[in-house]
């Protein structure tokens, strides 16, 4: 079980076989001794090359391996985190800007149907108006004209009267020469020409 | 094509076994499982001669075969992260780089932070990393035919147990300071004579840890070899080759079975290092 008889066993069994494929220990011997089976025993130059082994790969792999993978996991990891957070602050962003992108177009939406409905009664009153002004126009000139023929009317029928009674007095004057009073006369033309007004009308 | 097949598998298995009619089944797997100063990696030609008599301080260290396949290992490990790590805009710039990221981050993410907490993380990572990946390798080389299991011998496993003994002790101590470190270890607001049986416990209990480290690891392993090789071994017991027909699927079931048991031990090793480091540098939980 001692480190050295270890040794000398390995260096024996090197020594006395070293062209055969097996030179171990047989069990056999083991039984006899009354010693551990070879794969239970103390190796101390196992113990060595472990510890020796370990280190070293550790120290190497440290350097070329663990260090660049793991920083580069960290890297990523930060990366990625980063990239969450930004995308986060970019949805929300854009959440703001929609927001407000649609209460711009409902308030020019708003504006449009307001101006809409604003030039639309404009243009409405701007119609009524007109029309107001042309049917006013429209029953001056038809009264003024009213008016203008009826003072032709009456100026043709004082015209009229005027010269039918002058013709008349004319007439009668050369029928009767001077057999009667003018006045009289007149008198009773006017008389007549009333009597046949009236009978006229 | 099925019969084919097997009888190929067979042939393969047994060229891989150097076959001696005058050992016993028991001399066989001791051979097998064993650490020699030779190594055979390829059936039929002669073994490979490793140096012997390499003394340091009265101590033989001469490099046997099972330091061989941490060497190899080692070197794999190497080869493989020199590729592995290689990147490409923050990504790994190939597959072998993506697969190697992925299990650094499934050790990272469901072996050491949960155990070490977010702030310990980073710096132990490296430990850990390496015990995963030195284990795996180790047990992973382990199943190739005419490669031996490093993590089947003892004294490795052992090595290593003891290497975090002192790593969580050493980090309990440099945490929460030694006096502080050895009070906590023992539970606060117990009467004194109930101590006298609890202090003994809890330092047993501090040792005992690492010590089921180092057997399970052994264990597992030698177990798994032994079962393979005593199926092999049947054409020892019996006499004959035709025997292949019946233990080449089994001996491939319990092979594949053997692949899954290097990833679970290297996982186990190193989740339950991580978590006595971390049961030492928090002791309040």
């Amino acid at each position: 079980m001692s480190a050295e008889l270890n040794g000398q066993q390995y260096a024996q069994a090197a020594e006395a076989a070293p062209g055969e494929t097996h030179s171990e220990v047989g069990t056999a011997s083991h039984a006899e001794s009354g010693k551990l089976p070879p794969f239970l025993q103390f190796d101390p130059g196992v113990w060595m090359w472990t510890f020796l082994v370990f280190v070293l790969l550790l120290l190497v792999l440290k350097k070329m391996a663990w260090k660049p993978i793991i920083d580069a996991l960290e890297e990523r990891d930060r990366t990625i985190n980063e990239s969450l957070d930004q995308a986060a602050r970019i949805q929300e962003e854009s959440k703001r800007i929609t927001e407000e992108q649609n209460k711009i177009l409902s308030a020019a939406r708003h504006e449009a149907s307001s101006l809409l409905q604003s030039s639309k009664s404009a243009a409405e009153d701007l119609r009524r108006k007109l029309e107001q002004a042309a049917q006013e126009e429209k029953a001056r000139i038809i009264a003024s004209a009213t008016q203008e023929i009826d003072a032709s009317k009456r100026a043709a029928m004082a015209e009229l009267k005027r010269t039918t009674a002058d013709l008349s007095i004319r007439i009668a004057e050369k029928l009767i020469q001077a057999s009667l009073d003018d006045s009289k006369q007149r008198a009773l033309v006017d008389q007549l020409i009333t009597e046949v007004s009236a009978a006229k009308a | 094509m099925h019969l084919k097949k097997t009888l190929f598998a067979a042939i393969l298995l047994l060229s891989g076994l150097p076959l001696r009619a005058e050992e016993g089944l028991g001399e066989f797997l001791t051979h097998h499982i064993s650490n020699s100063h030779e190594w055979k990696p390829i059936p039929f030609l002669p073994a490979l001669h490793l140096p012997t008599g390499w003394i340091l301080f009265g101590v033989d260290v001469s490099p046997s075969q099972h330091v061989l396949m941490m060497f190899i290992a080692a070197a794999l490990l190497i080869v493989l992260f020199a590729f592995g790590s290689r990147r490409k805009r923050n990504a790994p710039a190939s597959k072998l780089g993506h697969a190697l990221e992925a299990m650094v981050i499934y050790v990272r993410d469901e072996v050491v932070e949960p155990n070490l907490g977010k702030h310990d993380t980073p710096a132990w990572m490296p430990f850990f990393l390496t015990i995963f990946f030195f284990f795996l390798a180790l047990n992973l080389i382990s199943l190739v035919p005419g490669f031996s299991a490093a993590t089947g011998n003892v004294n490795f496993t052992a090595a290593m147990a003891v290497l975090i003994f002192i790593t969580y002790n050493v980090a309990g101590i440099i945490h929460n300071g030694p006096v502080n470190y050895v009070l906590n270890l023992f539970p606060k607001g117990v009467p004194w004579p109930i101590m006298i049986i609890l202090v003994p416990i809890e330092l047993l209990g501090l040792v005992t840890k690492a010590a089921a480290l180092c057997i399970r690891l052994f264990a597992n392993m030698t177990a798994g070899h032994i079962l393979l090789l005593s199926l092999t071994g049947l054409i020892i017991v019996f006499k004959t080759t035709l025997v292949a027909f019946g233990f080449v699927p089994m001996t491939l079931f319990i092979y594949l079975i053997e692949v899954l048991v290097a990833f679970l031990q290297a996982y186990i090793f190193t989740l339950l290092s991580a978590l006595f480091v971390g049961m030492a540098l928090h002791q309040e939980h």
